[in-house]
């Protein structure tokens, strides 16, 4: 979980939703690195990541008047639901670009959060494996430390159930991880 | 961290979600948060544009309302005023489109519309509303009110029909007796004449001129020119 915000969220919140400016600059720098940080635990790609962070904002621009929350889970959770989506805009292209483009020797830039060992690759292969649910949740709960309350209230699902999501996605995370020790 | 793991390879799995949130750590480049920062700038100075999310808002769903209401009064305005346009009106033909619709779902009571509509022109006529033209409207719906099932036209509507013929004809023939006084008139030319359109059916869009020795009055037998009209001279142009 992030640390609180240092200012109100709601008026900050309320002012945003009028056009404010300020209010924007104060809420992108209080969650832009969260979001960022989602969408590249989800993407793994510094790029991706990058261009999806930005991409949120400026969905955020044009839905905050639907935006209720005034607690700093409840908007946080709001901007990483607009990431999720995003996130799985970016997933649908790249399937489809995997379908029409013929496959290439896979290059990674140094520059980027590349991944450049072994555990890495095997991470992504793995996350790769899981639903998007599941990753969505395995990302809030041990990449952002969402407890399982607020991953339950941001998601709109009992306790029980994200319990139950997580044991599943670490379930099937774990036989991923088994198999490709196996195989390697 | 408290993962609820399912005990399988947990020290694997445990530095594999390690390795995940290692993945995540960089930061953004400056040159990407700046952008992001412009890019959200942006979408902020269209949403705040004339044209922009400001709007809408503005307009919000009382606004909408308001402005549907607007709408609808406008043009129940316009259908009121057309309603009553005399044939030189430009809401004339709107007039006729309206009249056309009706009678078009009127069904058995054709006969009864289309003599009102006639009935409606005749007083027009009567009160020196674009008279010739008046007169020739009200024999066309007269006429296309004629064409109607006989059996539609038994009883009231029948009854009605004739008097309103029987006034039409009246009328006419007192047009044509002015015309005749004043031989400037176009009324006045000799002959019986056919004018073309007379077949015309109203509400087609260009009103019909029939002749005032056409219509219905050689479909009723009693339609003659001197079948009892008691209009007072009065009405006389």
């Amino acid at each position: 979980m992030s640390s609180p915000p240092a200012f109100p969220l709601g008026p900050t919140v309320e002012d945003a939703a009028k056009g404010d400016g300020a209010a924007w600059d104060r809420l992108f720098d209080r969650f832009h690195p969260v979001v960022y940080r989602y969408a590249l635990a989800r993407t793994g790609n510094q790029s991706v990541a990058e261009e999806i962070a930005q991409d949120v904002f400026v969905a955020a621009v044009k839905g905050v008047r639907g935006l209720r929350e005034r607690s700093q889970p409840g908007v946080e959770g709001w901007f990483i639901r607009i990431a999720r989506f995003k996130v799985a805009d970016w997933a649908r292209r790249k399937a489809r670009e995997a379908q029409t483009v013929a496959p290439q020797e896979t290059f990674f830039d140094p520059s980027e959060t590349a991944i450049t060992n072994l555990a890495a690759a095997e991470v992504r292969r793995a996350m790769e494996s899981l639903t998007d649910e599941q990753q969505d949740v395995v990302v809030r709960r041990f990449v952002l430390d969402q407890s399982l309350e607020e991953v339950a209230r941001s998601t709109g699902r009992r306790v029980g159930a994200v319990k139950a999501l997580q044991h599943r996605a670490l379930a099937t995370l774990a036989r991923h991880l088994d198999a490709e020790s196996t195989a390697g | 961290m408290n993962i609820d793991r399912p005990g399988v390879s947990e020290p694997r799995l445990a530095a594999a979600l390690d390795e995940l949130r290692n993945l995540s750590t960089p930061p953004p480049r400056p040159p990407a948060v700046a952008a992001a920062r412009a890019a959200l700038h942006r979408a902020l100075e269209d949403r705040s544009g004339p044209a922009g999310g400001r709007l809408r808002p503005r307009l919000g769903g009382l606004g909408l309302a308001l402005a549907m209401v607007s709408i609808m009064v406008g043009a129940g305005g316009t259908l009121a005023f057309a309603a009553h346009a005399r044939p030189s009106s430009p809401l004339h033909g709107i007039r006729l489109a309206e009249e056309r619709v009706i009678y078009d779902l009127a069904g058995k009571n054709r006969p009864s519309v289309g003599a009102g509509f006639a009935q409606s022109r005749l007083a027009d006529a009567r009160a020196n509303v674009d008279r010739k033209d008046s007169l020739a409207e009200a024999e066309t719906w007269l006429k296309e009110a004629s064409t109607t099932p006989s059996a539609d036209r038994a009883g009231d509507a029948g009854q009605k029909l004739e008097e309103v013929t029987r006034e039409v004809n009246q009328e006419q023939q007192n047009e044509v007796q002015s015309g005749e006084s004043s031989p400037t008139s176009p009324a006045a030319r000799p002959g019986p004449t056919t004018t073309p359109g007379a077949e015309g059916r109203p509400g087609s869009g260009e009103p019909s001129r029939p002749s005032p020795t056409e219509g219905p009055d050689r479909t009723s037998p009693n339609n003659g020119p001197n079948n009892g009209s008691d209009r007072s001279p009065s009405s006389k142009p």
